[in-house]
């Protein structure tokens, strides 16, 4: 596969390349200059005349002639008008400054009249530009050669609400949200240490989009931290629009059905990551936050396990695991025993499921992938469609393709209820992305248990567990702790012990600092309170 | 390419229970009778002695394998002699060990099914297996697989206890007598010595003077389940008809019938098959083609897994029924001539001339 | 990597090709005639006639298909062969959908083919991979294996399903297949089956009742044990799943037939086998356990039980001791497997016995010992409805 693809590649870098690519950057280097005019002419000129680019042009109270620049959408007019342009204007203690150099004079705007929080100094015109595309606001001046930005960023976005493709009964209901900073402020709510540390990139040369490191100082690998940033710097791409953009771009291995990385929309998921000694990597314009590295068990805790008694965690986490299990195996089983093994099926039994095939023209392979392929149709449609007729579908899904099909003799009842309960089980698995495999999955098993019974089936399998033994994700074997086996893992993966009994951080990231907590903090009730 | 102890455990647990139990039973059955379970005691004694050897032997020289060892050992000629007769070994058992895993298939599951489809599914799977992470990947796969086999041997153990008549185990050893029980116990003694691969294993691992124990209890562990398991299908199928069947074990799960329902679940057993002939094969697979990659001293030792698989494949086609796959290669090369030489006499040559050469220096 | 990346086509190219022309063992349900029941026959002309009971699916009532005329649920048919194998073949040139006897759970050989005996198709019986150990082993009695099948059951949709049920329960005698062979195979022990025979219901229908067991000498037929006798093997093999046992405690009055009903709770059969000069001698010890269910007499209960216990001893003797004889001077067939408790008590004397031990066993001594305990007597004492004097 990896060949067939590098094949691929060579081919299209044989073509020699025409233009100039993506990353054009000749005037973008050069630096402002003293006249105010020219400074803005060149950026008039750069970013096209854009309407929504304002320019505003202005004595100051010294006299100086001075230009505040900005967009009109990304930046909080009240801001620009009360801390900018109001104390340049009225600027008192300007006019009592001596008229002196022009230093001076932008000494005294930044660090007395203006009444924004973070200001910053710009000399170059591609920082300048990036200011703007930023939110802030530029203030220009005759004869200084470098300008000031103001942060005024403000624009339209949605507010911290529950996450809707992970929810939970019990737990935190804010999720992230499409705001960097506040992702980052919610993880930082949660964990206020010191050794929270956040290392920031900026990927996509058209997009300019940031991207945070976020991981545990003295907890997390930190060969591990620096794989991460080694391979963001990599990347040399024009546009990031959402963390699988990086996903696709940092994962060890394209050619698998399983992901390497998981995602969260949930800052209580992604915080209790970061605090085993998990990175999470924070992309501007997504709620999905990437946490890496990952073993293929991560996929099966929902951050709810840890909210909930342990024994029924413990329960639930081994229905998942039998739910993804079932969700990729049980049509192909259901073909292999019934055109294999039919002799495995109690006899009273396989007589009505011969009478319920009675009639029906097509082999059990294409009743089951006919059924299949439906039922995926119906699920594409469904996130798809527009809202107001989502019960619409759920009657045509239901009545027409269900019990239609059953009573126009296409397709078994067996065969629906079948295909109903892999459908349903695919929906227990709390990461999304496994669940998406699982459902590729099904269609190769399908076909070899239609060729080789049981028999292929066992044989995809294996060939899946090879697959999974030589993934890694970050240098972490993808099937650990069980293979390699870790024992010290263990109380966290088919099981989840309550609390006080998880002594210590899982291994497998925590490459330091292991000790989570005491360890004799199982709770003792004092007798004192039975004698009263 | 690195390994734990814990996985030399499964690898060797595996390479030795799967097959001991379902293609030694027959041949063990008919020269010991009910005594077979004595004979497998026996046979899991000379195993364990013959792991101390292979174990002391690989102490010789930790970091070094099989091949490098008995160069370093024996010199370089007589060395080159031991790596022969070993490889001759591993280039046999790979083709042999693929085609009675084919008969199995298609006299329990898929009869109609041409030998070679199975066989490139199989050839596939450990080509894949070897390639994409050498022993590594092996040792992982082993790791997850080995509780598989355990927890099925077990469940159909126990779904089979309401069939056992414990009266088929009497009366003890007047039937076979010694002899009969010696016989018996050479057939799974030259199975479970799979162990002597530990050699060429010991040198993957993380601490190589640390690992005789996992392979003492990798034979320990097998050789008590294969006890079990004998057991088992003594009581269950009975000393007439046992002996008359190619794979007892198979035949016993066949009688599972539990609340009426469960019945014939005799393919989900051949899990126990599948999964331990692979890790067989692959572990095989990946020996001989590093064993050979580096006595002809080729650099890659992958590429000799391209000239190895389908030469392995040509072979396996070579008996031309089960019977000769099956009864003749065990009882005319395995038995003889493996088990005395590969299994106990060049690992006693090799501790015995690597104690003397250390004394010496 | 050249040589590895054809190779890897090649192998991928070889897979899919493989897969997508395969199935080559793929069978759909519904292209199987699942043979429920088969039956042997030994026709007039030496040949072999096998009976096939077949499902069919089309006659099974289904929710959807509810209603409409009431089509037979199953199909038997009948053929003659050589061998059974080949009276197979003949039959299936005639069904369209192909024989599969994956669900066989019954085997029923005919009194006349029983009798000549039916090794060849014991062999086939086994070797078949698809054959099931876990079918049943009947004889037909007094009748052949063809009009078993063709009669009709009402309490189960298909009649091979009420005979597995019948058995299954084990309300007389069970025996698997692979008990048989192994019992055939064996020195010590001859084999023993259910036996089934045809009875007519009231309303004239002809139907089946396995009330019966075969014996078998080697091979071959020898007698059937009914009534008493097969009540006495069964007590003898500790199979006494619902077995009631009525004795005559007193002789018949006016007022109640003086007989004492049990229902057996415990049995354990004891054999114990002695060589007295070389020659082989059996004792059995027999225990039992029961309450009373019934209680037809004047006797208080509170009071005779030792006196119940005795009667209802003597009675087992009596039945066991009959039974056994019968096996020796009738059938001469060790059907108690004494010869396996000598060779597992004497193993070496029986290496010299073993051979001729068919021509033994009629000549074996055997002492019969019985032990009955009641241990719980019901609800009341005296039956409660009678006067009391």
């Amino acid at each position: 596969m990896n060949k067939l693809f590098q094949l691929f590649v060579r081919k299209y870098q044989e073509i020699p390349q025409q233009g100039e690519p993506a990353s054009d950057k000749p005037e973008q280097a050069e630096l402002l200059s003293c006249c105010l005019q020219e400074n803005i002419d060149r950026i008039k000129s750069l970013t096209g005349n854009s309407s929504d680019f304002i320019v505003r042009m202005f004595q100051g109270a010294n006299g100086l002639s001075m230009a505040i620049v900005y967009i009109n959408d990304l930046t909080d007019t009240a801001v620009i008008n009360d801390s900018i342009i109001k104390p340049i204007l009225s600027g008192t203690e300007a006019d009592t400054a001596e008229q002196g150099s022009l230093t001076d004079s932008f000494k005294v705007t930044n660090d007395m009249l203006l009444t924004v929080g973070a200001t910053n100094t710009v000399n170059k015109i591609n920082d300048f530009v990036s200011a703007l595309y930023n939110g802030n606001t530029v203030i220009l001046a005759e004869g200084w050669d470098h300008a000031i930005s103001a942060s005024t960023s403000k624009w339209q976005m949605r507010g911290v609400e529950e996450p809707s493709s992970q929810s939970v009964v019990r737990g935190p209901k804010d999720g992230f949200t499409e705001n960097i900073s506040t992702n980052v402020a919610l993880l930082r709510r949660r964990i206020k240490s010191p050794n929270l540390w956040k290392i920031d990139r900026k990927i996509g040369l058209v997009t300019q989009t940031d991207v945070s490191v976020l991981y545990l100082k003295g907890t997390a690998d930190d060969s591990v931290v620096k794989e991460v940033l080694k391979r963001l710097d990599r990347i040399d791409t024009d546009s990031i629009l959402d963390s699988g953009y990086i996903e696709e771009f940092i994962q060890d291995q394209t050619f698998t059905p399983f992901p390497t990385i998981i995602n969260s929309e949930r800052p209580d998921s992604v915080a209790a990551a970061i605090l085993e000694g998990q990175i999470a990597v924070l992309v501007d314009g997504t709620p999905f936050v990437l946490v890496l590295p990952i073993t293929f068990f991560k996929f099966f805790t929902a951050s709810e396990d840890y909210y909930q008694r342990f024994d029924i965690s413990t329960f639930l986490r081994i229905l998942r695991f039998c739910a993804f299990t079932i969700s990729m195996i049980l049509p192909s089983l259901y073909i292999a025993i019934t055109t294999f093994h039919q002799e495995m099926i109690p006899s009273t039994l396989l007589v009505s499921l011969a009478a319920q095939r009675e009639g029906i023209p097509f082999p059990a392979f294409f009743e089951a992938l006919l059924m299949e392929i439906t039922f995926e149709v119906l699920r594409e449609a469904g996130v798809r469609m527009p809202r107001a007729i989502g019960s619409a579908i759920s009657i045509v899904g239901a009545l027409v393709l269900g019990q239609a099909a059953v009573e126009a003799g296409l397709v078994s009842a067996a065969m629906v209820i079948v295909v109903a309960f892999t459908a349903i089980s695919s929906f227990v698995v709390p990461m999304f992305n496994i669940a998406i495999s699982a459902r590729l999955l099904r269609f190769a098993l399908m076909l070899l248990a239609a060729s080789l019974g049981l028999f292929g089936i066992m044989s995809g399998l294996f060939f899946l567990l090879i697959h999974m033994a030589a993934l890694r994700s970050f240098g972490i074997p993808y099937l650990a702790p069980i293979a390699p086996f870790v024992p010290n893992n263990m109380k966290d993966i088919f099981v989840r012990v309550p609390w006080w009994m998880m002594v210590t951080r899982p291994r497998l990231f925590a490459k330091q600092n292991y000790i989570r907590q005491k360890v004799n903090l199982r709770p003792e009730p004092s007798d004192t309170e039975e004698e009263k | 390419m690195k390994v734990t102890g814990m996985q030399v455990f499964w690898m060797i647990f595996i390479m030795d229970l799967g097959m001991t139990l379902i293609m030694t039973l027959t041949p063990s059955l008919q020269a010991a009778k009910q005594d077979v379970w004595i004979s497998i005691l026996v046979a899991g004694c000379i195993i364990l002695l013959a792991t101390v050897l292979v174990t002391n032997a690989s102490l010789l020289h930790p970091d070094q394998n099989l091949i490098q060892l008995s160069q370093t050992v024996l010199g370089k000629w007589i060395g080159k002699v031991v790596i022969v007769i070993y490889l001759v070994q591993w280039y046999t058992i790979l083709p042999i060990v693929l085609r009675q895993f084919i008969d199995v298939i298609h006299t329990m599951i898929l009869p109609a099914t041409p030998k070679a489809a199975v066989m490139i599914i199989m050839l596939l799977l450990i080509v894949y297996a070897t390639y994409s992470g050498g022993i590594v990947s092996i040792a992982r796969c082993s790791e997850v697989l080995g509780p598989i086999i355990i927890l099925m041997v077990i469940l159909a153990l126990v779904a089979s206890l309401n069939n056992a008549d414990w009266k088929y185990l009497l009366p003890v050893f007047v039937d076979s007598g010694m002899m009969g029980v010696i016989n018996g116990a050479l057939p799974p003694a030259s199975y479970l010595g799979h162990s002597v691969e530990y050699l060429m294993l010991a040198s993957f691992l993380y601490q190589p003077r640390k690992g005789a124990p996992y392979a003492y209890w990798g034979v320990i562990a097998a050789t008590f389940l294969v006890l079990i398991a004998m057991l088992m299908a003594t009581v269950t199928m009975g000393t007439n008809l046992a002996p008359k069947m190619w794979y007892p074990f198979f035949e016993m799960s066949r009688k599972i019938s539990l609340f009426g329902f469960i019945e014939n679940f005799d393919p989900l057993t051949i899990v126990i098959w599948v999964a331990s002939v692979f890790i067989k094969l692959a572990i095989y697979l990946f020996i001989t083609s590093y064993g050979t990659a580096q006595f002809l001293k080729i650099k890659n030792w992958r590429t000799m897994i391209f000239f190895i698989a389908p030469v392995v494949m040509a072979f396996a086609y070579f008996p031309r029924n089960v019977s000769e796959a099956t009864a003749n290669y065990l009882l005319n090369y395995w038995v003889p001539y493996a088990l005395p030489i590969n299994m106990i006499g060049l690992p006693l040559l090799l501790l015995i001339v690597g104690k003397i050469r250390m004394g010496n220096t | 990597m050249t040589l590895s990346r054809i190779l890897y086509g090649c192998l991928t190219l070889i897979a899919c090709l493989g897969l997508l022309t395969g199935c080559w063992d793929r069978k759909e349900m519904d292209d199987l005639a699942l043979v429920m029941a088969s039956g042997l026959d030994l026709a007039d002309d030496n040949q072999i006639e096998a009976t096939l009971q077949i499902a069919l699916p089309t006659g099974i009532p289904s929710s959807l298909q509810s209603g409409g005329k009431a089509t037979k649920p199953v199909l038997v048919i009948s053929a003659k062969g050589k061998d059974g194998l080949d009276a197979l073949g003949k039959l299936q040139q005639q069904l369209s959908r192909r024989i599969n006897l994956g669900h066989r759970g019954i085997v029923v050989v005919g009194e006349k083919y029983a009798r000549h005996g039916f090794d060849q198709i014991l062999d086939t019986l086994m070797r078949s991979p698809e054959s099931r150990y876990n079918s049943y082993m009947l004889t037909a009695y007094g009748t052949t294996a063809k009009k078993i099948l063709n009669a009709s059951y009402q309490m189960e949709i298909i009649p091979a399903i009420g005979i597995n049920k019948l058995q299954y329960e084990d309300f007389s005698l069970s025996v698997k297949m692979d008990k048989f062979v192994d019992a055939l195979a064996s020195f010590g022990k001859s084999p023993v089956s259910g036996a089934i025979r045809i009875i007519k219901q009231s309303s004239g229908e002809q139907t089946f009742i396995i009330d019966k067991a075969a014996v078998y000498q080697r091979n071959k037929l020898v007698g059937f044990l009914s009534g008493t006798d097969l009540k006495a093997y069964r007590l003898m093999t500790g199979n006494i799943d619902g077995m009631r046992l009525t004795t005559q405690m007193e002789p018949p009055q006016n007022q109640y037939h003086g007989t004492i009903t049990i229902h057996l709770m415990k049995a354990k059969p004891k054999i114990r086998t002695r060589i007295k000069n070389g020659k082989p001698e059996v004792s059995v010890s027999f225990k039992a356990a029961g309450r009373i269910i019934s209680n037809d007499t004047s006797l208080d209960m509170s009071k005779v039980i030792p006196l119940v216990e005795k009667k209802f001893s003597e009675d087992i003797k009596k039945e066991i001791a009959s039974t056994i004889s019968h096996t020796q001077k009738k059938f001469k067939s060790d059907i108690f497997s004494f010869g396996n408790q000598i060779h597992i008590e004497h193993p070496y004397a029986w290496k010299t016995i073993k051979d001729h031990w068919i021509e033994l066993y009629p000549k074996v001594p055997v002492q019969v010992k019985t032990e009955f305990r009641i241990e719980r007597v019901g609800r009341t004492q005296a039956p409660a409805h009678q006067q009391k004097k």
